[in-house]
């Protein structure tokens, strides 16, 4: 789910850029300093899961994670997965160096939705509420970048519907795949260290989200 | 129970979205290209993985700016150009999700020379041509370590930073 040069017209190009610099000034903005070895380790998780492939009937999917560095690093995530996708141009010729900034909207934006998910679920009060949190965080963080990669490629000139259905179509394993990632994680974090999560570090103080 | 019912539910999607998906989630495209018999040119496109990348349009361009050629490859990944003049030529590769590969060759005519692809991006043009499945991507080891160690040197730098300004501020007080 990384689009490459040369797809995108120079005005969404630009428009990406703009964006994401926005975006990553209002989440820098109140970021704590005692989030940085955590965002250190997600941004390396987020970086090295790419490099996954899960062999799945006649074809194979690729791990995001920007579901997980969301409900974890909160509105951090994005500046995180920023700095994941330059390294990941750069070093693995994911994605193009130019549209590293509609690639990280495309990937930042639902994390930081997926953040919001797992804090208003997780909020509720019923049994196993941290999982089915995770599990609809990872999973809806997947389909909004499936989303917005249909919006971005609708500015090159394809059309939304088919491209959306397409995109969808491919996401779905990866949506199971990435919620049931994220219900684990979510589930195992709150119950041995809920403070790594976000949600449980920051309850009190929730003016740094943009 | 309920949420072993869940997981079942979860496994049995994953299952069925499995078998009716194609393998368009892939991070980038590989393009091969290697020049058969005097001048046709054979064009593979895989997803690092090896996968093929079926059904999707490949543009061959000459250098010298005549109109290109166009085609789709089968469900192997693969399509053929016949015919082509000698000279340089651009092949493009594009799926409908944004993913996006090229190499170039040369059609010398007679004999055939294909420059090898950049390392890491695409297997050499001769190792296409003797293999119809492309092998996937190695793992960048060297890579993954340079990340790695460029996420954490980041870190380490802006923590030290801090650190440093603190140590300022407390000297400041006293």
């Amino acid at each position: 789910m990384h689009i490459a040069d040369g797809v995108l017209p120079l005005a969404s190009i630009a428009a990406g850029w703009v964006g994401t610099g926005v975006v990553a000034g209002l989440t820098l903005r109140k970021a704590p300093f005692e989030a940085l070895p955590k965002a250190a380790v997600m941004t390396s998780g987020f970086f090295v899961a790419s490099l996954v492939h899960v062999p799945l009937g006649p074809t194979s999917i690729h791990l995001t994670l920007n579901g997980l560095v969301g409900i974890v690093l909160g509105p951090l995530a994005f500046p995180a997965i920023l700095v994941g996708l330059i390294l990941q141009s750069l070093l693995f010729q994911h994605g193009g160096l130019l549209t590293i900034g509609a690639n990280t909207l495309m990937l930042g934006l639902p994390a930081l939705a997926a953040y919001k998910i797992y804090a208003l679920v997780s909020r509720r009060n019923f049994s196993h509420r941290e999982a089915v949190a995770g599990f609809l965080a990872g999973s809806l963080a997947i389909f909004f970048s499936g989303l917005l990669l249909a919006l971005w490629l609708m500015t090159a000139g394809r059309e939304f519907l088919t491209i959306a259905r397409l995109a969808l179509a491919s996401c779905l394993p990866l949506m199971v795949v990435e919620g049931l990632v994220c219900a684990a994680a979510a589930a195992f974090l709150a119950k041995v260290k809920p403070e790594i999560l976000w949600r449980k570090t920051h309850a009190v103080d929730e003016s740094v989200l943009p | 129970m309920r949420l072993t019912r869940a997981f079942y539910l979860s496994l049995w999607a994953l299952l069925i979205s499995g078998l009716l998906t194609s393998g368009a989630m892939a991070h980038k495209l590989l393009v091969a290209a290697v020049v058969e018999g005097k001048n046709d040119l054979k064009v593979q496109a895989f997803f690092p993985d090896g996968s093929p990348a079926q059904e999707i349009p490949v543009t061959v361009a000459p250098a010298d700016g005549s109109p290109p050629l166009n085609a789709q490859t089968d469900t192997q990944g693969n399509c053929r150009f016949s015919g082509l003049k000698p000279g340089a030529y651009r092949v493009e590769a594009g799926d409908p999700l944004g993913h996006r590969g090229e190499t170039k060759i040369v059609v010398q005519g007679a004999a055939a020379a294909a420059p090898p692809a950049p390392a890491g991006t695409a297997p050499a043009a001769g190792s296409a041509a003797s293999s119809d499945a492309p092998a996937g991507e190695a793992i960048p080891w060297i890579n993954i370590l340079a990340g790695l160690g460029f996420i954490f040197g980041l870190a380490a730098f802006v923590m030290v930073l801090r650190l440093k300004a603190d140590l300022r501020r407390y000297a400041s007080r006293d």
